[in-house]
């Protein structure tokens, strides 16, 4: 049936700027810019019930919030019903604001301590002029299973533990009988015997309520509670996308599998690896091109024509990404040498401080080479050197490929660049 | 069949939309709230005690202000005279009975407290919060509006004023309220600025609560207990401050408000062997201030826990 | 078999409060071996961050030890005053990872620098050792050596945490507690964590008493587990014993209340009502207003830790229908078939 789609998330794009400071000013700089989310697409159909997963700084929350109209859209689009929000006018903010409902993480915070319960489930009716104030807000509250609602009305939110708050949070979501609710972290800070139950019980409110429901977590043990599909976030984009059980029997990107992966699994009798990922998640500025996790990727792929050991590669490629971000700590190595003015010593510092695996030939005469020059002070040579041999296909931003079954997967592992090289050469964001 | 069934019982009148108003519902709720509560009624009862001082000292006052006493006997002034069973607060240096000025005095005090008290919270309160949620160049304004009244200081400025405003007394509480609402007015904008970042702001955002409504239903109740503190303090400051004023002709020193009768007694260069001119009325002042603010705390504090009893095994998660 | 490391016996610990003396932790015993990794698990007010605070002598001012014994390489040390605590086992011998990072290192002074407050009040190590233990340390958790000197505001949270870890390790202490320590911290960053504490074990046979709501965690990295409810402990092994054969109702109720990735579809399940706050003398099983197959007999009396007559001698549950219970939850679900009727839902 070709319904329009709810909502679609349409390239969608949010950065900040970094404050400007004196000096930045003075040096007419100009400041960094935040890229938190940096071209989402997917699309929300009428029931739908989709999670967005990332570890944190991957740009989830300020996805919901610019989701929800509290940030002011960069680049990209948002349609709602076929309408796009960058040319809402206040009817169109209303009927979204009234349509899109969104429930907070923390329970502590989530509700207004000065109000009532009943004060905090009728704001939402007064801020539309609904009618049957009482009625909806007794109906909302047994909904979501706080019987009687007599006994709920009147208390405030010292009164009530955290699964109570929450539940009375969802039910705020719930009392404008809204299109699609947007969930963030929802039951992470409670207690795990209530998680599973508020999750339950979340999840048979979304279908009783005919919404459809956008679950952001950094949790994916229990997205399988509440979602049919799950994107992948990280650094700003969505790197994978594809249906909850199949994403987590048989994941496509490397970062989902490192992900994956790392999920504690409750026996002991399990052997699981632990993970082989070193380091966090870089700042999200000045990205630049490519993908963003090859600085991380334990699969970054060389180029044809030289042959490296991976653990190898895996290394030259976090040194080169360092230098050319101008992020080796130079000065910190420097300092600890005996004598900063040797620069073979300083050159054997760097290495040791970024090369455990073994190179050899050509590999290693190319990085001795440019760390030679790099402790010299000449980086641009270092970094054409290295390009030079080492330049992979991932420093360019990887194209999202679509299967049949609607998995999508942004990774150069899964593009056949034989046939896409020529056309596009300069590929950029989808 | 009676009146009241001829009385519409639906329908909004006036009165209803007062009385159905969250504000004024939380208001008289918490009154009766709060009369059962001893500690927070005993403040009130002080505070209510003070008003009526106010209106009734001058009526009761067994003396006149200005009238010089003396000894019954040795017809001498009873100058700074220990309390006795004719002066039972003693007397000023001048001679003039210390209870009738107080009793007089009560009502400026209480004019300067609610008056000044009035306008520091009111103005610092509408600034704070309006930087703080507002934002931007508003927020730039305003702040650099709080900084330039830190800068100012006040007594030079009082004298300052009086050219424009006038000799009087309500021009010195006046010159009070227009410099003194800088404190309340950034730690409120801080308070506010926490407050805006809250889940529950977001949401009333995201739901499509206007401005107006955000900040009278959210913010507001939200900052009062310190707005409260700021009123306490303003009470206790513009009483005190006032009578400096005074001094500087800003105002009538003849007013014996409890202020100016400190500042009497200390500068007569007697205010310690006098003890009792001066330690009355300090005393009420303080009096004055701590009912203020425990009250508004108290107060403050009962509202927001609840009328509804809590069961006994509701253990926070 | 050499003596064990940690020997918690019948502790019970209490709060002052308002409303009474709230029992946090009653008659909790157990060991922790040399080179053993030991998770206490529970919902919060269970009572576990209490134990472990009392053992490192951290308990909150209104808090007091109020019976039983605990017991460090065979001497007592619930009664150690401030000064003993701080000469002869913070940091050297026993170190404590707290929750957040946010607030344990001081954002004054380089790492380095309370690396060696550390030392010189805890040990008489030359500065010069302190800072090549700590570099050592560094290495091991992962955070380049040369990094020392910095400022804990140059680390990003996770390896903030990770300096903290190193703090806590330099000293080469026997047992660490560690409060949960990757709560706050998404799962690549937890497994990285648990990486160094596993190298840790190995290299230096360090002993581990793990604080935590998140019984996966325990029954991937510990070795042994006790698990408690309000105050007691229902159930104690090793993680093998307790997740194969678990007795208590709470304890196999808890464990299937979390997720399992292999199995995505399993329904969780779902434990009524709250631990209760308990005041005075516990003298029943704290857990039976929760429990489907609560008798009188639970009520009236705190059921022995009593072994459960498994493979494994060290373990225990505290129910009187241990024998049964697990096997009625297999069967019926978390109902009591032989129960008369029970409150609605």
């Amino acid at each position: 049936m070709a319904d329009a789609p709810l909502l679609e998330i349409d390239g969608l794009e949010k950065h900040f700027e970094e404050s400007s400071n004196v000096f930045d000013l003075l040096m007419r700089r100009d400041p960094a810019k935040i890229q938190a989310v940096d071209g989402v697409s997917f699309t929300l159909d009428r029931n739908d019930s989709i999670a967005v997963i990332g570890e944190s700084g991957c740009g989830k929350t300020t996805l919901l919030l610019t989701l929800i109209g509290l940030h002011d859209i960069t680049g990209g689009d948002v349609v709602y019903k076929g309408t796009p929000m960058s040319s809402f006018d206040s009817a169109d903010w209303k009927e979204y604001r009234s349509n899109v409902q969104v429930i907070f993480q923390d329970p502590f915070n989530s509700l207004d301590p000065k109000m009532t319960v009943e004060e905090s489930l009728k704001e939402p009716l007064e801020i539309h002029d609904v009618g049957n104030r009482d009625e909806r807000v007794r109906q909302v509250l047994e909904d979501v299973e706080l019987r009687p609602p007599e006994k709920y009305l009147k208390r405030k939110p010292m009164n009530l533990s955290g699964g109570e708050k929450q539940r009375v949070a969802i039910g705020r979501a719930l009392v404008l009988e809204p299109d699609v609710i947007l969930a963030d972290e929802p039951v992470s800070m409670l207690d795990v015997s209530t998680q599973a139950s508020v999750l339950r019980m979340l999840k048979g409110l979304i279908d009783d309520y005919d919404a459809s429901m956008i679950y952001i977590s950094h949790d994916l043990s229990t997205v399988s509670y509440i979602s049919e599909v799950v994107n992948v976030m990280y650094l700003g984009r969505i790197v994978e996308s594809a249906a909850t059980s199949r994403l987590l029997e048989d994941p496509k990107h490397p970062y989902t599998e490192a992900l994956v992966s790392a999920i504690p699994v409750p026996d002991p009798h399990y052997d699981r690896p632990r993970t082989e990922m070193s380091g966090a998640p870089r700042d999200p500025i000045d990205l630049g091109e490519g993908c963003r996790f090859r600085d991380r990727c334990p699969k970054v792929i060389p180029p044809d024509g030289i042959e490296v050991d991976q653990a190898a590669y895996r290394e030259v490629m976090a040194f080169r990404e360092a230098l050319e971000r101008d992020g080796l700590p130079l000065d910190r190595i420097r300092e600890s040498l005996d004598d900063p003015g040797d620069r073979d010593a300083f050159a054997a510092a760097i290495h040791t401080e970024y090369f455990s695996a073994e190179l050899s030939g050509e590999n290693a005469a190319t990085v001795e080479s440019a760390l030679e020059d790099v402790a010299g002070g000449d980086h641009e040579t270092a970094i054409e050197t290295l390009r030079e041999r080492f330049e992979s296909v991932c420093e360019i931003t990887p194209r999202s490929i679509e299967d049949e079954d609607g998995w999508h997967v942004a990774c150069h592992q899964y593009y056949d660049h034989d046939r896409q090289v020529t056309e596009d050469h300069a590929i950029t964001t989808d | 069949m009676s009146i009241r069934d001829l009385i519409p019982t639906s329908g909004a009148g006036p009165l209803d939309a007062i009385t159905s108003n969250h504000i004024v519902r939380n208001f008289v709720g918490g009154l009766r709230l709060m009369l059962n509560d001893r500690t927070t009624a005993v403040y009130f009862w002080i505070l209510v005690g003070i008003a009526v001082l106010g209106l009734v000292g001058p009526a009761i006052a067994p003396y006149d202000i200005e009238e010089t006493q003396y000894h019954d006997e040795t017809g001498e002034v009873l100058s700074a005279a220990p309390p006795s069973l004719d002066h039972p607060l003693g007397t000023t240096f001048a001679g003039y009975d210390v209870l009738s000025r107080l009793l007089v005095g009560a009502r400026p005090t209480v004019i300067t407290g609610i008056l000044g008290g009035g306008l520091i919270l009111t103005i610092g309160t509408t600034i704070g919060i309006t930087a703080g949620y507002v934002g931007g160049r508003t927020e730039t304004v305003l702040m650099r509006f709080t900084d330039f009244a830190y800068g100012v200081p006040l007594i030079p400025f009082g004298i300052v004023m009086i050219t424009f405003l006038g000799v009087g007394f309500i021009s010195s509480i006046l010159v009070i309220g227009l410099i003194l609402w800088r404190g309340g007015a950034r730690v409120i904008r801080a308070q506010t600025l926490q407050i805006k970042q809250y889940p529950f702001v977001k949401v009333a955002k995201a739901t499509g609560a206007s401005r107006r409504r955000i900040i009278i239903k959210h913010i507001l109740p939200n900052v009062a207990p310190m707005a409260i503190f700021f009123l306490a303090l303003g009470v206790g400051y513009a009483i005190m401050l006032q009578a400096s004023l005074t001094f500087l002709g800003v105002a009538s020193p003849f007013t014996p408000s409890w202020g100016v009768m400190i500042r009497n007694a200390f500068n007569s260069g007697y205010m310690s062997e006098a003890w009792w001119w001066s330690l009355t009325p300090g005393l009420l002042i303080g009096i004055t201030v701590l009912s203020t603010f425990m009250f508004g705390r108290g107060y403050e504090d009962l509202i927001t826990a609840d009328g509804e009893s809590v069961e006994a095994d509701t253990v926070a998660a | 078999m050499s003596d064990p490391l940690l020997e918690v016996e019948d502790l019970t610990i209490r709060y002052e409060t308002d409303g009474g003396d709230l029992t946090a932790v009653s008659g909790a015993s157990f060991s922790i071996d040399d080179g053993e990794f030991f998770g206490l698990a529970g919902e919060s007010g269970s009572g576990k961050s209490t134990t472990a605070k009392a053992i490192i002598g951290g308990l909150d001012d209104n808090g007091r030890v109020d019976g039983g014994t605990i017991r460090y390489r065979g001497e007592e040390i619930q009664d150690f005053t401030e000064k003993q605590l701080n000469k002869e086992l913070r940091w050297k011998e026993i170190s404590w990872i707290p929750q957040s990072s946010m607030n344990s290192l001081d954002p004054l002074q380089r790492v380095s620098e309370q690396a060696a407050e550390i030392g010189r009040v805890h040990t008489d190590l030359s500065d010069a050792e302190i800072r090549e233990k700590l570099k050592e340390m560094f290495d091991v958790v992962g955070l380049q050596e040369s990094r020392i000197d910095d400022y804990p505001h140059q680390f990003s949270g996770g390896m903030q945490q990770r300096a903290i870890i190193a703090l806590a390790l330099f000293l080469e202490p026997s047992l660490v507690i560690a409060d949960e320590p990757t709560t706050a911290l998404d799962v690549i960053m937890q497994d990285q964590i648990f990486k160094y504490l596993d190298r840790m074990k190995d290299d230096a046979e360090t002993s581990l008493l793990l604080i935590t709501h998140d019984i996966s965690v325990i029954f991937e990295s510990c070795d042994s587990v006790a698990i408690m409810h309000a105050s007691q402990i229902a159930e104690r092994g090793s993680t093998t014993s307790v997740h194969d054969n678990p007795r208590h109702p709470y304890a196999f109720m808890f464990k299937e209340a979390f997720p399992d990735i292999r199995e995505p579809d399993r329904d969780l399940e779902v434990i009524e009502g709250y631990p209760p706050e308990l005041i005075g003398e516990v003298s029943a099983c704290s857990f039976a207003d929760r429990c489907p197959w609560a008798v009188e007999e639970c009520r009236e009396s705190a059921p022995p830790l009593d072994p459960v007559g498994d493979d494994d001698a060290t373990h225990v549950a505290s129910c009187f229908r241990a024998d049964e219970a697990y096997e009625l939850y297999e069967e019926h679900g978390a109902t009591d078939p032989a129960a008369p009727e029970q409150g609605d839902d």
